[in-house]
């Protein structure tokens, strides 16, 4: 006790040596270092088996988790088996857990078996008319075949179900049965088969409801994981995108894909993604926003360091970009990452409009930003510390309207800002119709009443809702929500010292933001730390056919994703032209 | 006369000059002489400048 009271003064009292952390940092690629004309004189310095060696530190437990596996368990005994899947899913305790027993018929041999499977996550068709048919009558039919094997027999001939496995261990069958599989044993054979046969009730693919486009795919992903893979695939259609396959929570072993071009995609990005994944220790997942705060660098930045989109064609859109989606089961939210600040100010619609909205469009979202963080404690820095800055009459008009207002201007503007924040979060979880109504009463009738009571002045009013315009016009939620959180510090750093307050705010954020990173990527790339290839697409977007090159932060291994020339009309219209010159020349 | 106010701060100066001297410190320990005795020097004057303003100015 005594001796902890002490090392706790001397920490507080003296200087410690901070401890040196391994950060993960995304390294260039061997591609990408051959197109900077230096691979030669790297191959000499660096073997290039140590490229992108940030990320061995867990490798080997990796290794050993992968190789391992479930020890073969299955015995031969049916009724053993049978014993133990009793025991593992409680039956008949556990209600939607259903044990057939039946017979098959092997070469005019009678064969007890049994499926488990689980009712309401299962397909009832298919079990009957794939499953249970061919083996209960199908099974005695005269087919020609030399195989021995009772499995090898049933698994070439009887069943003939598109997805069936093979286990050796009860804990692999089990994890299928779990996930909507059909889990079949036979006596006298020492594995089990199962049958994917999901059939659970879902949703259907709709329209995004947080990230809504007027031009653009209007679909959404939703709650299945292989519909949201398959979404994406589809608009991707290459070979080369991988989607690997993961489960995640000791107990839920909730499915997960993490999905990457693998002729883009830095390999150290995938291997890190890969690694964080896999070292989550939790025993149930219930949506992607849990998985991504166990991912995310920095819990404590407000900002988000990890993409949620509920948009398939922006989680492709990222996957071009060389970055990793990880889509969970359950879950309408994929996650993608890295990403930057900037990237979270960035609509798909950019893409899909022409370039000068699209600019027009970037260019009111970070006049957004700057009015829902800084416009409430300029308001009330300049009401309280800079009167001088604003023209007389404006001054005139803002004391009058503050006259009979009781409270300072910084309380005037938490109670609305409060108040705000009640309105909008009542709104949420008020039920659909009513929702819309609560806002008209909050924002018209009580501001109304307030101004009238002399509770605030109306040019707060303004002030308050236009920050919340501001707000709105924020594309990402998270960001909005961790630009509300920093708005309340700005007024109070408003109120403390005026602009000075703020000057300091913004600059200990910026320091802040700066030494964040995101999987490796600078939190503010590519303005801080500043990148090659400039703010192309970053800051203002050129049109369309100049987009020619990735990101540079990313250290993708395919940098150039278009030609120098992606409109080959254009330049053949410039030869045809040359040609005509030339024989009108003639 | 010495008030509450006075004491406060006179304690969050010793401790930042002790503070600031033990990095001095391991400056020195880290063979940068140079950079430990501007530490010591910038840990004196954080410590007297305050000291003198508040003793000898008001």
């Amino acid at each position: 006790m005594l001796a902890n009271f002490r090392k706790t003064l001397a920490r507080l009292f003296t200087f410690e040596e901070p401890k040196t952390k391994e950060r993960f940092i995304l390294k260039e690629t061997e591609e990408e270092m051959a197109e900077g004309g230096q691979k030669e004189q790297d191959k000499k310095v660096e073997p290039r088996k140590k490229k992108n060696e940030g990320l061995q530190l867990n490798k080997k437990s990796g290794e050993n988790e992968e190789n391992k596996g479930p020890k073969p368990d299955i015995s031969k005994a049916l009724s053993e088996n049978m014993e133990r899947i009793k025991d593992i899913y409680s039956i008949p305790t556990n209600g939607d857990a259903v044990l057939r027993e039946f017979d098959l018929v092997v070469k005019n041999k009678v064969i007890p078996a049994f499926m488990v499977f689980f009712d309401g996550m299962t397909d009832r068709k298919v079990i009957n008319d794939d499953i249970l048919q061919p083996l209960m009558l199908l099974s005695n039919l005269d087919i020609k075949s030399d195989e021995k094997s009772i499995a090898d027999y049933i698994r070439s001939h009887i069943l003939p179900h598109n997805q069936l496995k093979e286990f050796k261990a009860i804990e692999q069958v089990v994890q299928g049965v779990n996930f909507g599989g059909c889990g079949i044993f036979i006596d006298g054979v020492d594995s089990a088969f199962v049958a994917d046969v999901k059939g659970w009730e879902h949703r259907a693919v709709e329209r995004p409801n947080t990230e809504q486009t007027i031009r653009g795919p209007q679909e959404g992903f939703t709650e299945l994981l292989r519909a949201n893979t398959a979404l994406i695939r589809k608009i991707l259609n290459d070979e080369d995108l991988i989607a690997e396959s993961l489960t995640i929570g000791r107990r839920s072993r909730t499915p997960c894909s993490m999905m990457y071009i693998k002729d883009i995609t830095n390999d150290s990005l995938v291997k890190e993604v890969r690694r964080r994944l896999k070292s989550i220790k939790v025993d149930y997942l219930f949506d992607s926003g849990e998985l991504e705060q166990l991912i995310e660098d920095s819990s404590f930045l407000p900002v988000p360091q990890i993409m949620v989109t509920e948009r398939p064609d922006k989680a492709a859109s990222m996957l071009a970009e060389g970055k990793v989606v990880v889509v969970m089961h359950g879950s309408p939210f994929a996650l993608c990452m890295p990403v930057t600040n900037n990237e979270l100010l960035h609509s798909p619609e950019d893409s899909y409009v022409r370039f000068p909205y699209a600019n027009l469009l970037r260019f009111v979202r970070i006049m957004g930003v700057f009015l829902s963080l800084l416009l409430p404690g300029l308001y009330v820095a300049i009401t309280n510390y800079h009167q001088e800055m604003i023209p007389t009459s404006l001054l005139f008009a803002i004391e009058a309207s503050r006259e009979r207002v009781p409270f300072p201007s910084v309380v005037e503007i938490l109670i609305m800002e409060i108040s705000f924040e009640l309105i909008r979060e009542a709104g949420i979880r008020i039920p659909g119709p009513i929702g819309p109504t609560l806002g008209i009463i909050g924002a018209l009738i009580l501001g109304q009443a307030a101004v009238a009571a002399n509770i605030v002045s109306p040019i707060l009013i303004i002030i308050v809702a236009v920050t919340g315009i501001g707000s709105f016009a924020i594309p990402n939620f998270a960001l909005a929500l961790g630009f509300r959180v920093l708005r309340y510090a700005y007024i109070l750093l408003g109120a403390i010292a005026g602009f000075l307050g703020i000057t300091t705010g913004l600059f200990l954020q910026g320091i802040w933001f700066v030494s964040e990173k995101s999987f490796g990527v600078p939190y503010m790339a590519p303005f801080a730390s500043k990148t090659a290839g400039g703010i192309a697409d970053q800051f203002a977007r050129p049109p369309f056919w100049k987009q020619e090159k990735r990101a540079d932060y990313m250290n993708v291994k395919d940098a150039r994703k278009q030609p120098h020339i992606s409109r080959g009309w254009k330049s053949q219209e410039g030869e045809d032209q040359k040609e005509e010159d030339d024989d009108a020349g003639k | 006369m010495i008030t509450v106010d006075m004491l406060v701060a006179f304690i969050i100066l010793v401790w930042v000059f002790v503070y600031t001297v033990s990095y001095g410190v391991w400056t020195w320990k880290k063979k940068n002489r140079l950079g430990a005795v501007m530490i010591f020097l910038l840990a004196l004057s954080a410590l007297a400048l305050p000291l003198y303003t508040m003793l000898f100015r008001y």
